[in-house]
């Protein structure tokens, strides 16, 4: 089990500098994984993403609240192997009501999705962290958990 | 005072192009040239940089136009998208560092003057082409907060429905396009006009316009002006042509207006003036080596250059019609005139006059006689159509540019709501459909013969028929039965008319607006309301009376497809077009040629849909059967809470609305009749998805959702997953 400060620091930075992360949840056969646009609340508990109530990542949540998240700094170059990071997220997912200040942080972070965060077919929700898991030059695995 | 946001314009130079524009560097040339330009400074493109970045429009432009193929989009949509770009900068804020300094040097070097603010922009007029009009100016602004208001508005301007259907030429980019602003002194002369140093019709002349006053009139072309043409080489007047001077450009407060006024009889310039203005283009045109097109002003003799730029050419393609589309308050009032008291009774009285001709005749030879007539018909009053009803729906237009300009509203399109809840024809007729609905209703266990023996029964009843054969596109082999057509009608006449409970909060939007309208220009709002009302009623019913020209059309070609199915039986299942049938009727051997269907499903292979994207329309989110109407007897179909799929709502297919739960238009804009009627009866209604009917079948279960523009196939997918 971890506690170090700059582990923390480290993934706090990418969950701010980051837009999307791919959200995997759990389907009737296969994982679904889905690009989304997310936002992380100050002490990264909780990670928040927006979704239309018709797709299957929200289908798939109603049945089974687990979900995990990739968040990569990855470029697309060769030199990824050794420089992007990679920070996968396993949690619980809940609906958030959009009021909440956590909900306006998510706006904040994206503005441009203003009108599909109102729009009443559009739910907000949150991923209470368990763990964290950030893998830094290829193979260095650190993880940090909240329990 | 200069920096990197604010440049006074007398400083400008050729390196400097891109920062402030081709429209204010050419006034810093002026200047070097020894000619006198108003007072002013540039604001530079960091300064739109910089607010388009704190407000986060960028990213929301890039949202809005990623909507679709730029290709895929309709002028209506283009028009749509750049309605709601005009919102982002209205609503944005000015960043407090950029106010001050804005404010400043209004201070410093306009020293609080009245100002004249227009767009420079970094690609305008300089790829031979002409985009007059492409952008936004606004003159005589004396107040500090309207002129803050007015640079967003030049700003948002930069995304006007015109520059993005020229987007290629001008090289619009949500990355890198900006719009750097000029604001000047205004300067009120006595006498204003443009000067073309070579006369775009014949390049051995020189061309000067001018008229009393400010040039404003003239160049919006409201106002006729006094023409010279000289010989390009010499100077010499070759004809100087006065035009009646009895209406002029004045100021009010914080803008101006054209008032009828008498003037002098005098020509607005004597030879002296003449002269001079000739001398300047000429000299112009030297310096910046091509002929130029120059905007001046004259005040007790001093020649002041507005602008100056080199001559351009017209695009003669379709955009020209649709640029030609705007119009102003005065020739909207004058063309909704002319619509109902001429286009709409004429259409009316067409169509009357072909009813009561017979439809079948003796030989084919006269029937094809007779259905040439009635395509002659609508062909002219479609024409008609195009050159006075459409231009005449811009008023719906300029009505929602005012209200978003004055009201500010979260949603772009809730002007449409002041303009609603109108008695509209296909209402009308829905409710003659509720009639029926209730006779039936109430007669169930009485034959149908007895039922259509009743005179009022009978006379709705062909009504309805009529009116059900009008669409075009929906030509049938076969009529349809009349008991099918009772259960349709008893199915639709059940559901609830328009909701009206709205009513009173409708009524104090509009005083509301009423209030702000009257508070801002000191004018009466309500040649304007009454515009917008008008043309958006007109949108339907110029619709409907169409309609009935064409359904007269379908009649007389139905009767030729029956005697052509009779004599080439191969043909039956297939369409035939009218110049085929009125071929194939006159020539004896002369099979009609088919026609292909606007539909062509592909749903083959593992390809589908599960979300398509297009224009919320109508919000709501509905969920239920679709049924993708292609023809007429798709109508039959619908049930009700089923989801409408089809090309475009037809007016005359508007009887179905109230049956269904949502609308799916393959045609876009929210002031479609599709969209309009949505909005009317509050049904989720997504519109420009081309490829529906590709990708949903009758029975699939879908979901539209009206607020985000999305359609979501449920039935519809590769692997479960």
């Amino acid at each position: 089990m971890h506690n170090d400060d700059a582990l923390f620091k480290k993934i706090q930075e990418l969950l701010a500098i980051r837009r999307f992360g791919v959200l995997a949840t759990q389907g009737d056969v296969y994982p679904y994984p889905t690009l989304v646009a997310f936002s992380a609340d100050d002490d990264s508990r909780h990670l928040l993403f927006c979704t239309s109530i018709n797709t299957r990542k929200y289908q798939n949540l109603s049945s089974h609240h687990q979900a995990s998240m990739l968040i990569t700094s990855e470029t697309n170059s060769p030199a990824d192997l050794e420089n992007a990071e990679a920070l996968t997220v396993l949690g619980t997912c809940s609906e958030l009501n959009k009021e909440r200040p956590q909900a306006v942080a998510f706006i904040n972070k994206h503005p441009y999705l203003q009108e599909f965060f109102q729009s009443p077919s559009t739910k907000i929700i949150s991923i209470k962290v368990k763990k964290y898991i950030l893998v830094t030059h290829f193979q260095t695995v650190m993880e940090y958990s909240f329990e | 005072m200069s920096n990197k946001y604010i440049m006074p314009l007398k400083s400008l130079q050729e390196v400097d192009r891109k920062l402030c524009g081709n429209k204010a560097v050419c006034l810093g040339m002026l200047n070097r040239l020894g000619y006198t330009i108003p007072e002013g400074f540039c604001l530079t493109r960091n300064a739109y940089d910089l607010f388009v970045a704190e407000n986060q429009i960028q990213s929301r432009i890039s949202v809005e136009l990623g909507r679709k193929k730029f290709e895929d989009m309709r002028w209506e949509e283009l028009w749509d998208a750049s309605l709601r770009i005009r919102n982002f900068f209205i609503r944005g804020s000015m960043p407090e560092a950029l106010k001050r300094l804005i404010l400043n040097g209004v201070s410093e070097i306009v020293h609080y003057r009245s100002l004249a603010v227009r767009s420079s922009s970094l690609m305008e007029d300089s790829s031979g082409h002409s985009f007059a009009g492409l952008h936004e100016s606004y003159i005589n602004i004396s107040d500090p907060e309207k002129l803050l208001e007015v640079i967003q508005k030049v700003w948002a301007s930069l995304w006007s429905d015109a520059a993005l259907l020229y987007r290629q030429e001008i090289g619009l980019d949500v990355q890198t396009s900006a719009m750097p602003v000029v604001i000047q002194e205004m300067i009120f002369g006595d006498v204003s006009g443009i000067a073309f140093s070579e006369n775009p019709n014949q390049k051995t002349e020189a061309v000067i316009e001018s008229v009393y006053g400010l040039n404003k009139g003239l160049v919006d072309g409201d106002i006729e002006p006094d023409r010279t043409i000289l010989d390009r080489t010499t100077g010499q007047i070759k004809s100087h042509v006065i035009a009646k001077h009895d209406r002029i450009v004045l100021c009010t407060d914080n803008s101006v207006a054209i008032k009828n006024q008498p003037l002098s009889d005098e020509a607005t310039l004597n030879k002296e003036k003449i002269r001079v203005i000739y001398s300047c283009m000429r000299h112009l045109e030297q310096a910046f080596k091509a002929p130029q097109d120059i905007e001046w002003t004259m005040k007790r003799d001093q020649l002041t250059l507005l602008q100056t730029r080199p001559i351009t050419t017209g695009e003669k393609d379709e955009r020209g019609w649709y640029l030609s589309l705007t119009r102003t308050l005065p020739n909207l009032i004058e063309l909704g005139e002319r619509i109902e008291n001429n286009v709409l009774p004429g259409m009316n009285e067409a169509a009357r006059k072909l009813e009561a001709q017979p439809v079948v005749h003796e030989s084919d030879q006269k029937l094809a006689e007779s259905i040439r007539d009635r395509k002659d018909v609508l062909d002219y009053w479609h024409q008609v159509y195009w050159e006075e009803c459409i231009p005449f729906a811009h008023g719906v237009r300029l009505f929602g540019q005012v209200y978003n300009d004055l009201m500010k509203p979260e949603d772009p399109f809730e002007f449409v709501d002041l303009i609603a809840n109108q008695p509209f024809k296909s209402l009308e007729r829905n409710e003659r459909l509720q009639r029926l609905g209730r006779f039936i209703a109430e007669h169930q266990a009485i034959e149908i013969e007895a039922i259509l023996s009743d005179q009022q029964f009978a006379k709705d009843f062909k009504q309805f028929k009529v009116e059900l054969h009008s669409i075009q596109s929906f030509q049938s082999e076969e009529e349809l039965s009349e008991k099918e057509l009772l259960a349709l009608i008893q199915r639709i006449s059940v559901q609830p008319t328009a909701e009206t409970n709205a009513l009173q909060q409708h009524r104090e939007k509009i005083q509301r607006f009423m209030t702000a309208f009257y508070n801002h220009y000191s004018e009466d709002p309500q040649p304007l309301l009454e515009v917008a009302r008008k043309s958006y009623r007109f949108r339907d019913d110029d619709n409907i009376y169409l309609g009935k020209i064409e359904a007269q059309l379908n009649l007389a070609l139905s009767e030729g497809r029956r005697r052509l199915i009779v004599k080439y039986p191969e043909m039956e299942g297939k369409s035939f077009n009218a110049e085929e049938t009125i071929k194939s009727l006159k020539q004896q051997n002369h099979c009609p040629k088919p026609s292909e269907g606007f539909i062509q499903k592909i749903i083959s292979g593992t390809v589908s849909a599960r979300q398509l994207r297009g224009q919320p329309a109508g919000k709501g989110l509905a969920q239920g059967r679709a049924v993708v109407v292609n023809c007429y007897d798709d109508m039959l179909k619908v049930e009700q809470n089923d989801i409408l799929v089809c090309d475009a709502i037809d007016p005359t297919m508007t009887f179905l609305i109230p049956l269904v739960r949502g609308i799916v238009e393959q045609r876009g804009g929210m002031l479609i009749h599709g969209a309009i009627i949505a909005r009317e009866y509050g049904i989720a209604c997504v519109t420009g998805i081309p490829l529906a009917s590709q990708f949903i079948q009758t029975g699939d279960r879908i979901t539209v959702d009206g607020y985000l523009g999305i359609v979501t196939n449920h039935s519809r997918s590769i692997n479960e997953v």
